[in-house]
């Protein structure tokens, strides 16, 4: 049973065989080969018996299974309209929403900074400094975010010899994906401001790293401002991605619903409304902070 | 130190295969107004930037204020403190006020506090005609405003030379007598002013000396009366046909 349920939960394909005994099953069986290794039997029964008895096996169980035992057990007599949807699962969609509220603020800010420092890289006065900038650009804007999921997550704990939590490779994955993208318009609007203007400070003495401080990066960042809440959008609906890597988030939270109650349509328009709301919420807030930059820094009084 | 602000020898610059500056040797001396005229396309402003290194010349010398700064060990930053430049373009800096602009320098390279530096930026944008202005975004300016607060600004620093780069080309015809105004000033107070443009009239009335480039070089040099006048080359000739009579 709690095979099928991981099954389920990972998006498996799985078909069992003979359903007709599968109440009868116990929670856990091994199979050995009929008739023989009566010693290895026994061993495993004992085996069995003893993790049953020291909590070990409800500890393995859990581990597979996480939260979503508790979760995503119901009775098919449940109300599926879309409030009592709503009713039965809603420790469920708030515990999805918040992970993806989780992933998309942290990733945010940090994709932020350091798509900022790749970016004034890429103008940077000496040439190989502005191939790097190019080169991690290149690679992480061309791989499917996916395939850089996988490969953080699955790939790298091979070679580096420990595990990567979800989590962690999520943020990863994100950061490196979503940075490389803020970099690309990072750079773009570095050099959108007009040249003349790096020249009038640098003719009144200033140094190269105050002329940008002082006027570049300030004229700069007011390009980007619609290019930020772009990708800030962006990156919210990016983290449904990482539900493949077996993140609980809002995604894999509807997945796990639908498995049990058959309600694709309801769930997933309830899943889709709930984005939306988030999205609306994250566009108002960048919107305001936008105006409050564009008070304090781009205009002055009279 | 000697009389020379500004000395230029055999300086050289291509790009590509288009050789825009053809050994100019030139010297300046210390209070002189030198304007410097020609045809578009004949180096004028590329040699006028390179006196504050925003180009390098292929070859040659050049020593301004007794710093060489075709060396590259030359702390170039140093040496920017004392000439002051004014672009065709104003290239006011868009994110700050008209004060600002004036204070940013003087009060980020620590030469005043900012109470001082407030001062002196109004003293300057009284000079140019704009106190109004100081608390105006530089965008609500029009051009002719625009490039007397760069004057201001590149006064900021207290320069004993500056640099007009075609500082009224941009300009609508009726503002160019404002910022030329403001020019002839500075001129009557003893600085250094070194200066690209196609006002043949400022040339006449303000300039020590005229210098007339073409095709790189320098084709003739002299007082402006003689320059007018009595042009001797040939080139120089055909070229003041064209602008005096247009």
């Amino acid at each position: 049973m709690p095979v099928i349920q991981y099954a389920i939960k990972n998006g498996v394909k799985l078909k069992v065989m003979n359903a007709k005994q599968l109440g009868n099953a116990g929670w856990y069986g091994f199979a050995v080969k009929k008739g023989e290794n009566k010693a290895l039997l026994t061993a495993f029964n004992q085996g069995l018996k003893s993790i049953q008895k020291d909590g070990t096996y409800d500890k393995i169980v859990k581990s597979y299974l996480g939260k979503s035992q508790e979760h995503f057990t119901g009775k098919t007599s449940d109300n599926n309209s879309v409030l009592g949807l709503l009713k039965t699962n809603r420790k469920a969609f708030i515990d999805g929403l918040i992970e993806t509220i989780k992933l998309t603020v942290l990733a945010i800010i940090l994709a932020s900074i350091w798509g900022i420092f790749l970016g004034i890289l890429g103008i940077s006065e000496t040439k190989w400094l502005r191939g790097v900038s190019t080169t991690v650009i290149y690679i992480f804007r061309g791989l499917p975010l996916m395939v850089l999921a996988f490969f953080i997550y699955i790939g790298l704990p091979t070679v580096i010899g420990t595990k990567v939590p979800a989590f962690l490779a999520g943020i990863i994955t994100l950061v490196l994906n979503e940075g490389a993208y803020t970099a690309a318009f990072v750079r773009g609007g570095f050099e959108a401001v007009e040249k003349g203007q790096m020249e009038a400070a640098r003719s009144l003495g200033l140094p190269y790293g105050k002329a940008m401080r002082k006027v570049i990066v300030p004229q700069g960042l007011r390009i980007m401002v619609p290019s930020f809440i772009n990708q800030f959008i962006i990156t919210l609906k990016d983290t449904s991605i990482l539900s493949a890597i077996g993140l609980l988030e809002l995604t894999q939270t509807g997945t796990l619903i639908v498995a049990r109650n058959s309600q694709g349509f309801r769930v997933w328009a309830i899943i889709a409304v709930m984005y939306l709301i988030v999205i609306t919420l994250l566009t108002w807030l960048s919107n305001w902070v936008e105006k409050r930059l564009e008070i304090r820094f781009f205009t002055s009084k009279g | 130190m000697t009389d020379v602000k500004v000395h230029v020898e055999k300086v050289n610059k291509s790009y590509g295969s288009n050789h825009v500056l053809r050994d100019i040797s030139l010297d300046i001396k210390n209070g002189e107004v030198v304007v410097m005229i020609g045809p578009s396309g004949s180096g004028k402003s590329t040699f006028l930037r390179m006196l504050n290194q925003l180009e390098t010349p292929d070859s040659g010398t050049i020593v301004v204020d007794g710093f060489d700064i075709s060396n590259s060990e030359t702390d170039i930053n140093k040496v920017r403190e004392n000439i002051g430049m004014v672009f065709q373009n104003f290239n006011l800096f868009n994110n700050y006020s008209v004060l600002e602009n004036i204070m940013l320098a003087p009060v980020e390279l620590g030469k005043l506090n900012k109470t001082e530096a407030e001062k002196l930026g109004r003293e300057l944008l009284d000079t140019v005609g704009l106190a109004d202005k100081a608390d105006a975004n530089v965008k609500s300016l029009s051009g002719g405003q625009k490039q007397r607060v760069a004057i201001a600004r590149s006064l900021a620093m207290q320069p004993d030379i500056l640099l007009f780069d075609e500082p009224t080309s941009a300009l609508d015809p009726e503002m160019v007598g404002d910022v030329l105004d403001v020019m002839k000033d500075l001129a009557k107070q003893g600085i250094t002013m070194i200066v690209v443009t196609h006002e043949m009239g400022f040339a006449k009335q303000v300039a020590d000396r005229v210098v007339f480039f073409e095709s790189g070089k320098i084709q003739e040099s002299g007082a402006p009366d003689q320059i007018f006048s009595a042009p001797k080359n040939d080139r120089l000739r055909e070229f003041l046909g064209k602008v005096m009579h247009a």
